[in-house]
């Protein structure tokens, strides 16, 4: 850190539309000590403060940056500036003097970045980062050095020790420890703790990948375990042995199956088919067969036709015949009673004229009839019965033989031989219906035999016996039903029990795939090559971290001990100081070094080993902070690096005896480093006034618009 | 870890409960004799559980194993280091915490360099670890563990006695 070849100190110090500042006004601190005096609100320390813009830049207002709360609310710029913020410092540099410069444009946001330009001998120029690389390379404060060991801020004045890092970091600086603690703070920063936490996290979201990626898999093959074991296949027997059983065994079943039904080569399945093979034979292996199989349906289906009309024709034969005999018999029989259809339609001709002359004869007889009841009509009408009513001839006993006649009439007669002829023409006829009957029934029986017979005969060979060669022909029909038969049920069963087969099959298939999809991404991320780097990366981030935290101890031992040399010096700079600011002060101030599970702290205590600052009063914190500001300071000095002091208040309870101390502390200080003050008019401003030596320039700042600076 | 042998290992995890430390210092001693070691005795002493002469050296194990992601090892256990390494022996920590991509750590063991009582990440153990150790049993250890399991399971501490019996190099003292 402390590599500069020469310690820098500002010299000069020009403002600019800055705070109180408006228009541009300039101040010379190159003597010993400056002292600004003024009332409140005057600007003091509005010049103080333009010096750390200068140097540290905008953390200056956060309340973040710099731990004093009321920084948040401070605004850089004059708010009725119409140009742009500006400061420069001039500073004492190796080979000359240069200019630091730092400018805000005017309608600049709070967070703007600065401009920052650093001139030095020989017309160099250095801007942004370049200059901040140049104040850290001489050793030029940030922003801890400077509120420890170079500015005595108002807002905090106790804070350097009574906060423990501030103090801790104070003293640490005062025993010769900064680079031990930088590298502690350094180690802080790289933090080897987040270094395995990263890692942890990075493990840890692989893991889940991998136990997702493995999930689906498993999830997959749990699935197919359970539909397997749904068919009677367990766990334990669903591997790589079963699937080959039956592989082997769907091609054995298929191979007579497939001969039978006379599948060609190409469509039967091969002995050292793979799984996979035989599975996507097994999709089609149904309507291959199928389709064989209509054919054979088919053929079958005419087989039984043929059997069924030979066995019936055989069978209708005998009966056939003997009902053909039996119609014979009973025709020849009816012929022989009855006599020839002919002769029964003669006799009932004959009968027929018979009964057409009686007809005749019943005709003509009416007629008479009805010319005698005509004659006794007249008779009775003329009122003699006993004379002819046309010739007057006298007929005695006409009516009564008329009467005679019309009674005898001789239809009775005439009615009774039709009836007679009627009923024996009935006879005739029933029993030339029963000829007729007779003889179609012979003929129909006769014929259907015949039929019979010519279909017998086209069924058998040419040539063969009928009864002969029915009984060969339906031997040989019968054999080759069977035959047809035990092919088609054979490629049922097999089509039935593959159906099943096929699908255990298959879902073995699956498992075997599902298996190796798992085991293949369970074995994804130890196999990986991207892992084993990563692994690798781990192993060299573990033992990086393990090297900082042994670097990290390493700088807290040394420091420990580089300390417990260095105590007694600070001690007694501390001391020194403490004395002449507050002279009445009667305890012996020591630093006490504390450890902590990760780093040293250190103490302000008493002879006894009592905290200091948890007991003394307001006054005497003021004078401790001021004395170890001092010693701290001193210590910088020593080593050669840059200082200069900026006091802004200092005075804060302190009373007139403290307030002289102080003023024999900073002119005592003063001979060391330049010191500027900022103060009200007050004991210790007179007292610095009562020393003050030709080196001195004391200032009143006037907090007139815009503020002044008259020399005293 | 092979993710097979890490659910293996659940599974002894599971079944032994308390005893699952000791069960896999026993799985170790013969994957570690399964690498054609001189000698592998099981002490039982604190700060040593395995002693494994090997090319004429002596290397002492410490096998600390976890249900969670970190170990911790007490005074005893650092003292018992302490006395290996100051007596000229190796001394190892054997870490197997219970990630699903954890491996077994052969760490070196560093006097003054592992803290007493403190939950410590096999991330710790990482920037000590030995990679001949454990490229030594990279390839056995699954093999043993899913060889053994069962028996791990079944017949506790007193079924891999009877294996690691088995083995001339093996002994108890």
């Amino acid at each position: 850190m402390s590599g500069a070849p020469f310690p820098v100190r500002p010299t000069c110090l020009e403002i600019e539309n800055f705070r109180g500042f408006r228009g541009a006004c300039s101040l010379d601190f190159a003597q010993d000590l400056t002292l600004l005096m003024g009332e409140c609100k005057a600007g003091k320390s509005s010049i103080l403060t333009a010096i750390e813009w200068c140097l540290l830049g905008t953390k200056i207002v956060s309340s973040t940056s710099t731990g004093i709360a009321e920084r948040g609310d401070w605004i850089l710029a004059n708010t009725e500036a119409t140009g742009e913020t500006r400061v420069t410092l001039t500073l004492v540099v190796e080979g000359g003097k240069g200019k630091l410069t730092r400018t805000r444009a005017l309608d600049a946001k709070r967070n703007a970045p600065d401009q920052l330009e650093l001139t030095l001998p020989g017309e160099q120029l250095l801007t942004g980062n370049e200059v901040e690389e140049w104040l850290e390379w001489t050793g030029m404060p940030n922003w801890d050095t400077w509120k420890q060991a170079f500015a005595q801020h108002q807002e905090s004045a106790r804070e350097r020790i009574t906060d423990q890092a501030d103090r801790s970091y104070l003293i640490a600086s005062m025993l010769g420890l900064s680079d031990y603690r930088d590298l502690s703070a350094m180690l802080k920063k790289v933090k080897p703790k987040e270094l395995e936490e990263c890692a942890q996290e990075t493990l840890q979201h692989l893991a889940e990948d991998q136990q997702r990626a493995r999930q689906t898999p498993q999830q997959e093959v749990n699935g197919i375990q359970a539909s397997l074991q749904r068919l009677n296949v367990s766990a334990t027997q669903a591997g790589d042995a079963e699937l080959e059983l039956r592989r082997k065994a769907l091609i054995a079943e298929a191979l007579p199956v497939g001969e039978a039904v006379g599948l060609s080569a190409e469509q039967l399945p091969h002995q050292d088919w793979s799984a996979s093979e035989v599975h996507t034979w097994g999709a089609g292996w149904r309507s291959q067969v199928n389709a064989q199989m209509t054919p054979l349906r088919q053929e079958l289906g005419d087989l039984e036709g043929k059997i069924r009309s030979l066995t019936s024709s055989h069978e209708a034969l005998n009966p056939k015949r003997v009902a053909l005999a039996d119609a014979r018999q009973q025709l020849e029989g009816l012929r022989s009673k009855h006599g020839s259809p002919q002769d029964l339609r003669a006799q009932r001709e004959t009968i027929a004229q018979e009964l057409s002359a009686l007809r005749e004869q019943r005709r003509e007889q009416g007629e008479l009839n009805n010319l005698l009841r005509e004659a006794l009509g007249v008779l009775k009408a003329g009122g003699r019965t006993d004379q002819c009513p046309v010739c007057t001839q006298d007929a005695g006993g006409l009516e009564q033989r008329l009467q005679e006649q019309v009674a005898s009439g001789g239809d009775d007669a005439i009615q009774d031989q039709l009836d007679q002829l009627a009923s024996r023409d009935s006879a005739l006829s029933s029993q030339l219906q029963q000829l007729e009957q007779a003889q179609a029934a012979f003929q129909g029986t006769e014929d259907s035999l015949a039929s019979l017979e010519k279909t017998l005969r086209g069924q058998l060979p040419p040539g063969t016996q009928e009864e002969a060669g029915v009984t060969d022909l339906l031997a040989a029909l019968l054999a080759q039903k069977v035959r047809l038969e035990k092919t088609i049920n054979l490629a049922d069963e097999n089509l039935a029990g593959m159906t099943g087969k096929l699908e255990v099959f298959g879902l073995l298939l699956n498992l075997r795939a599902a298996r190796e999809r798992a085991e293949h991404r369970a074995g994804d991320l130890s196999a990986m090559p991207q892992f084993a780097t990563l692994q690798d990366k781990i192993d060299e981030a573990a033992g990086f971290a393990c090297d900082l935290i042994a670097l990290g101890n390493m700088a807290r031992e040394l420091e420990e001990e580089q300390s417990a040399l260095q105590i007694q010096a600070v001690n007694q700079s501390i001391n020194h100081y403490m004395s002449m600011i507050s002279p009445g002060f009667e305890k012996v101030v020591s630093v006490h070094q504390k450890h902590t599970a990760t780093k040293l702290i250190y103490q302000l205590v008493d002879s006894e080993g009592k905290n200091l600052t948890g007991t003394l009063n307001q006054g005497a914190l003021n004078s401790l902070s001021l004395a170890t500001f001092f010693a701290g300071a001193q210590f910088r000095v020593r080593q050669g690096l840059p200082e200069f002091l900026v006091l802004d208040d200092p005075v804060q309870s302190l009373d007139q005896a403290h307030q002289e101390g102080l003023a024999r502390a900073v002119k005592e200080f003063c001979k060391l480093a330049p010191v500027i003050v900022a103060c009200l008019p007050s004991h210790f401003t007179r007292e610095l006034e009562r020393l003050k030596s030709p080196d001195d320039r004391h200032c009143k700042v006037h907090g007139s618009d815009p503020i002044q600076i008259e020399e005293i | 870890m092979q993710h097979e042998t890490y659910q293996r290992l659940g599974e002894i995890r599971a079944s032994v409960g308390m005893e699952y430390g000791k069960i896999l210092q026993k799985i170790l001693a013969i994957s570690l004799l399964e690498t054609k070691v001189e000698s592998l005795v099981e002490r039982s002493v604190q700060g040593i559980d395995l002693e494994m002469v090997i090319g004429g050296e002596t290397c002492a194990f410490e096998v600390k194993t976890s249900e969670g992601d970190t170990i911790k090892l007490s005074r005893k256990d650092i003292e018992g280091l302490d006395r290996l390494v100051e007596a000229g022996n190796r001394a190892y920590i054997v870490v197997l915490t219970n990630g699903p991509l954890d491996d077994l750590i052969f760490a070196r063991y560093h006097p003054g360099e592992v803290p007493v009582g403190k939950e410590l990440s096999s991330f710790f153990f990482r920037a000590y670890q030995e990679p001949a150790l454990q490229k030594r049993i990279k390839s056995t250890f699954p093999v043993v563990v899913d060889k053994h399991a069962q028996t791990a399971v079944e017949g506790r501490q007193g079924g891999l006695d009877k294996i690691l019996e088995q083995y001339a190099e093996w002994g108890r003292a």
